[in-house]
């Protein structure tokens, strides 16, 4: 889940506090930690002592602005079973984009259920190879698909196992804006530190 | 050769020397105004270019902040406010320079005012995407101090009680002192944190204007300004620690 957020809240400070501070953020989560804010974010306890180091306190409001701008924190709060909606645009655009891709909805269907290794997600949803590596790493880019355990080959080598981050997802447009809900894996849900970090 | 080590914890200390340089300013200004015969322009000029420099170097850092939806706005408001300050000043100067008028109370009263509401905005801009939630001591530090303050202030100018000035003068400790209880909250808020020297530094600045206030209308209840006045050493040490301040948050983000 950490993935899918991580390049939106990048924005969010950007957008909020501007560039020159996200830099200074950067600089020193390079020097303490050796990670840049992408990295940080999903391991976002180290991402939020460096937000205390500039801000003090103020790293709480900052954290929750971050979150409201992209999670309906008030929806979040109510439900219990994993549903998520997404606020932010372009992380509502990067669902309703992979679900308009007819290769892109068949690789997701394939390992809606079950994790399974690249080549067994193309064989079962019938894509071109080659376009079909292309379209499965976007959708790990994206973090809609995560690594989820290793398969043993028959030379001994591990292979990764990909699986869907939610178990459903349901998608309106309301007056030209584009409301995503997403029922996340209860795994996804418990291994995101940022969700975690949501105020009860 | 020097070793660049990671520092363990990011700080901004406050420079001491900076601090006795405006008080060494203020000092030795106030020293020269008072023993040379004609110091009127003197202390006009500097009265407009401390508040203008405050206002066009917050303006240059919102410009720095271009198109952000929190430091943007804000330093907007600050530079508005010391651009009022100014517009105050300035005006205080034509009423008794220029047009020969008692400036007490006159036109220039409504600037001086006014620069509180947007200092206030600077700082709610800030609160409200750093901390919204505000807990019991924030509410009792924004609603007691000037609670406090004003009641000092009612104590000390009992004598007058009723009159103009009295009243006139309530007004502004209390919007001076509402500012005061904002900052101290915010610079609460920041405590600890990297830019939260540049926020004491502030609080230390607005406390000094509040100090300048309450006495300032104290003066005019009981024996009226003068130019050459000490409480001018306030207002002047203020602003000049707001623009540290503001300096020190530059630097820090």
């Amino acid at each position: 889940m950490d993935n899918l957020l991580a390049p939106s809240l990048r924005k969010s400070i950007e957008v909020n506090l501007g560039k020159s501070t996200l830099n200074k953020i950067e600089q020193r989560l390079m020097e303490r930690h050796g990670m840049g804010v992408a990295q940080a974010i999903k391991d976002f306890y180290k991402f939020d002592s460096v937000l205390r180091e500039f801000f003090g306190a103020g790293a709480d409001g900052l954290e929750t602005k971050f979150l409201q701008n992209i999670i309906d924190l008030k929806q979040q709060k109510k439900v219990t079973d994993s549903w998520v909606t997404i606020k932010d645009q372009d992380l509502a655009k990067i669902f309703l984009e992979s679900f308009a891709d007819e290769d892109k909805k068949a690789i997701i269907g394939t390992v809606l259920d079950e994790s399974l290794i690249i080549a067994d997600i193309l064989q079962n949803c019938k894509v071109p190879q080659t376009s079909g590596y292309r379209k499965i790493n976007q959708l790990i880019d994206d973090g809609l698909l995560i690594s989820n355990g290793y398969e043993i080959a028959t030379d001994g080598k591990k292979i990764k196992k990909y699986e869907t981050i939610f178990d459903n997802i349901k998608m309106d447009i309301e007056k030209n804006i584009v409301v995503v809900k997403i029922q996340l894996k209860k795994n996804s849900f418990q291994e995101s530190t940022i969700l975690q970090m949501i105020p009860n | 050769m020097k070793i660049d080590v990671v520092p363990e914890k990011l700080g901004s200390p406050i420079n001491y020397s900076v601090l006795l340089l405006i008080g060494a300013i203020v000092v030795i200004f106030h020293i020269v105004v008072n023993i040379s015969e004609d110091s009127d322009a003197l202390i006009y000029g500097f009265s407009m270019i401390i508040p203008a420099t405050v206002s066009v170097f917050a303006f240059i850092t919102a410009r720095r902040y271009s198109g952000t939806l929190v430091y943007s706005r804000a330093y907007k408001m600050l530079g508005i406010a010391f651009l009022i300050m100014f517009s105050a000043e300035l005006t205080y100067f034509v009423y008794e320079q220029i047009l020969e008028l008692e400036p007490y109370p006159s036109i220039a009263d409504v600037f001086f005012f006014v620069f509180y509401p947007m200092l206030i905005l600077y700082l709610i801009i800030n609160i409200r995407f750093f901390a919204p939630q505000i807990t019991k001591i924030g509410i009792i530090t924004i609603v007691g101090t000037p609670l406090v303050i004003t009641f000092v202030y009612l104590y000390l100018s009992l004598s007058d009680f009723g009159s103009f000035d009295f009243y006139y003068g309530i007004i502004f400790v209390a919007a001076a002192s509402t500012t005061l209880g904002f900052s101290i909250h915010t610079a609460r808020i920041f405590r600890g944190g990297l830019i939260g020297t540049a926020w004491l530094v502030l609080v230390i600045g607005i406390i000094l204007d509040v100090v300048g206030d309450t006495w300032y209308y104290y003066i005019e209840i009981n024996e009226g300004y003068t130019l050459e006045n000490p409480v001018n050493l306030f207002w002047y040490s203020s602003y000049l620690l707001i623009l540290y301040s503001l300096y020190k948050h530059k630097k820090s983000l």
